[in-house]
């Protein structure tokens, strides 16, 4: 029997750098060249089987334009299993941002989150600023995944994803993983307030 | 960055982050700026370091504020709320929550139990009619009694000949009087079912209260109230943040505005288009250029002295909210060694779960040394709700004073710190060490009544309500009334060009857009 466990991944980086039309080529495999700042989704979900033939579900939250100011809320981090932190390889102080949102992951987040630095816009290669050498020395450092993607061509896209859902740990049992696991030790209680019949609780009264 | 908006709102308290994202989700272009460092005013989530912080900044501002202890280890698993509260299982916030989509975004679960000190000892309040025939604690007659004042309060009251001449009387004299319910039991239907907040509070509103969550009961479980995690409603703010931030809205934290000014139309050098004229200009620390709105929402407390008076101020007006409001808050926070599951007299414990979340209440004169006019609620909170690490436990305790205070916050709520930890210790036979606590006041400004010359776009939020039960749903309340008053503000421009009077919605049917479920999902 194949299992799923659904893991929550969230998006960093310093503005402009493709983290939206890097998950817009996960998720839907298109490219737009002419995407603005991120205006859309919650969260979007994409699954990845493995050849074990265990699939792993990810819950991806982007920063929708929160970073831009340092006010990306607490509650974006909490229960994050894993990361992409991107920069551009066409820019060295996009890099500089990345480490800064590693950091703060690793402050903020919880310890056991799996990091991914993430290289894009590969297809602007010739103008490089960012070698290939700098970023993985400083990805082994950090014990981070690390590769360069290009979401306009798809080039390493799916690799990634897929490089972090085998780091994933997937030995708990899949009802203790995932975004919405409940706190250990306690028995889950939580309430589910979209499954309700009377979801809007529309006539009710308002007093 | 463009720094012409729409809406521009001040501060992030649960008020203002729900107007926010519903004037976003509407289309319009929303900045939302708050000069604390983390979302939530005065109702935050904070980590206990970022709650050391507070205090201090807390001090400077000339607030009484008293905090003893060390930051214990791990201070970044605590989410304290500066503003405790639960939410009603039916009610306009959670009807705001589930319609936004934000409920996605948070966790809650059912409060655990409600119980009353009384007479030295806790005792649990029936949740529901059950658990009155049940209870060994009344006489059949009681119980009768109890069954046809809560059929009378379930039902349609408002033109009842109990209620006829009643409406202004105190609820405990009316529960006495026209419902022959012995003292303890009208105690417990005005303190831990009505949740009044002072000894003389009149019986209308409460009556609403009280057939409210007599409704609320049972839609997710026996309790009428849920509570969220991490803190509750500071964390469930950043929610309405995101939401807001999803559809375009900017935020910009911890930077102060400087100046506000309206801005006078002929001065402008390039106006784009004239029913699209800023009408205020806001001075952001560390932004080169003023940013431009055309409707300001601000919390008062952030509104500088000269425009309070020039805004509009809503108000939530329903029955339910008709009681006097508290002129301020006392509370403390003490963060405790020890799971704390609320002690209980052994009768009828053996069917519910164990759950640290929990609500008590301490009615006015109850406690020697207490307050005689005020109700104070002690809400408990811990590893359940993940707002504290596994063994640890946070107390909240609240009282609502009527007027200004001669002493402070720690003078009043530390009887009932002591009361608290000796009952947990009594019933547990261990000792709850206190491991730090804090106590503050926290002063609800009140809002003038706003005059017939307010400056057109210039909405006030009053402050929050500090009522524990009503509070999230007094925010919803307000939060539309501000929705409507400032979608109508921008769209009697637009409609001078597209000739079209669209009528908002709060909350717009969500779209497939949104909903973060399966796999074809469009961006």
């Amino acid at each position: 029997m194949s299992k799923q466990f659904q893991f929550k991944l969230v998006l960093l980086g310093e503005s402009a750098v493709g983290k939206s039309s890097l998950v817009l080529r996960f998720v839907k495999d298109q490219f737009d060249d002419y995407r603005e700042s991120t205006i859309g989704a919650a969260f979007l979900t994409q699954t990845v089987t493995l050849e074990d033939q265990t699939t792993v579900k990810f819950e991806i939250w982007d920063t929708a334009g929160q970073e831009r100011y340092k006010s990306l809320a607490p509650m974006y981090y909490r229960n994050a299993n894993c990361a992409v932190v991107v920069y551009d390889i066409t820019q060295t102080a996009s890099l500089e941002k990345a480490k800064t949102w590693i950091r703060e992951l690793q402050r903020q987040a919880d310890p056991s989150i799996v990091i991914a630095l993430c290289g894009n816009k590969l297809d602007l290669s010739a103008r490089r600023q960012v070698t290939e050498e700098e970023a993985s020395k400083y990805a082994d450092e950090e014990g981070l995944l690390w590769s360069e993607t290009s979401a306009k061509t798809g080039e390493g896209v799916n690799a990634i994803f897929n490089a972090i859902a085998k780091k994933l740990p997937l030995t708990a049992p899949p009802s203790a993983r995932g975004a919405r696991a409940a706190a250990p030790g306690t028995t889950r209680q939580n309430v589910d307030l979209n499954r309700q019949p009377t979801a809007r609780g529309g006539e009710a009264c308002n007093c | 960055m463009d720094n012409h908006f729409d809406i521009i709102v001040l501060g992030t308290g649960l008020t203002e982050s729900i107007t926010a994202a519903a004037l976003s989700k509407a289309g319009f272009k929303v900045a939302h700026i708050d000069p604390n460092p983390y979302y939530g005013g005065d109702e935050a989530s904070l980590s206990l370091d970022e709650l050391v912080q507070w205090v201090d900044h807390y001090k400077e501002d000339n607030h009484s504020v008293t905090h003893y202890g060390e930051v214990p280890p791990h201070a970044r698993q605590y989410s304290v709320s500066l503003a405790p509260s639960v939410i009603p299982s039916i009610g306009p916030f959670i009807s705001s929550l589930i319609a936004s989509g934000v409920s996605r975004y948070g966790s809650f679960k059912l409060l655990g139990r409600v119980v009353i000190y009384d007479g030295g000892i806790l005792k649990n309040v029936p949740q529901s009619k059950d658990d009155i025939f049940q209870s060994k604690a009344m006489s059949l007659l009681e119980k009768r009694r109890v069954t046809r004042f809560l059929m009378f309060a379930a039902g349609e009251f408002e033109n009842s000949k109990e209620l006829h001449g009643q409406e202004n009387s105190p609820l405990l004299d009316f529960l006495h009087r026209i419902f022959l319910l012995s003292e303890a039991t009208a105690r417990a239907i005005t303190y831990a079912l009505g949740y009044c907040c002072f000894i003389s509070e009149t019986t209308l509103p409460a009556l609403h209260r009280i057939r409210a969550y007599l409704k609320a009961s049972g839609r997710y479980g026996s309790s009428s109230f849920l509570v969220g995690y991490y803190g509750g409603s500071g964390e469930i703010a950043q929610g309405f943040c995101r939401a807001a931030a999803v559809r375009g809205g900017v935020y910009i934290l911890g930077r102060s505005v400087t100046g506000i000014s309206s801005v006078d139309p002929t001065e402008l050098e390039n106006p784009v288009l004239t029913s699209d004229l800023p009408r205020f200009a806001v001075e952001v620390d560390d932004f080169p250029d003023r940013l431009h709105c055309r409707c300001l929402i601000s919390s008062t407390t952030l509104l500088p002295g000269h425009l309070r008076t020039l805004a509009d101020v809503s108000r939530p007006s329903i029955s339910s909210c008709s009681s006097p409001r508290p002129f301020a808050m006392a509370r403390c926070i003490a963060i405790v060694n020890g799971p704390i599951t609320l002690p209980l007299d052994t009768e009828g414990s053996g069917t519910s779960e164990v759950s640290d979340s929990s609500l008590l209440v301490f009615p006015p004169g109850s406690l020697s040394g207490g307050s005689a006019i005020s109700a104070v609620h002690v809400m408990t909170a811990g590893p359940g709700t993940m707002s504290a690490p596994s063994g640890k436990g946070i107390l909240y305790i609240s009282m609502p004073l009527h007027t200004n205070s001669i002493h402070s916050a720690e003078i009043l709520l530390r009887p009932y710190l002591t009361a608290v930890l000796s009952l947990f210790r009594a019933e547990q036979q261990q000792q709850k060490t206190l491991i730090c606590s804090t106590f503050y006041m926290q002063e609800l400004v009140s809002c003038l009544s706003s005059t017939s010359d307010s400056l057109v776009g210039l909405l006030a939020v009053p402050s929050f309500s500090p009522h524990t039960t009503q509070g999230v749903d007094e925010a919803a309340i307000v939060a539309e009334a501000i929705f409507r008053k400032a979608a109508s503000c921008l769209n009697g421009e637009r409609k001078e060009i597209n000739q079209g009077c669209e009528q908002h919605v709060f909350w717009p049917l969500l779209d497939e857009v949104e909903e973060g479920e399966g796999n074809d999902m469009q961006w």
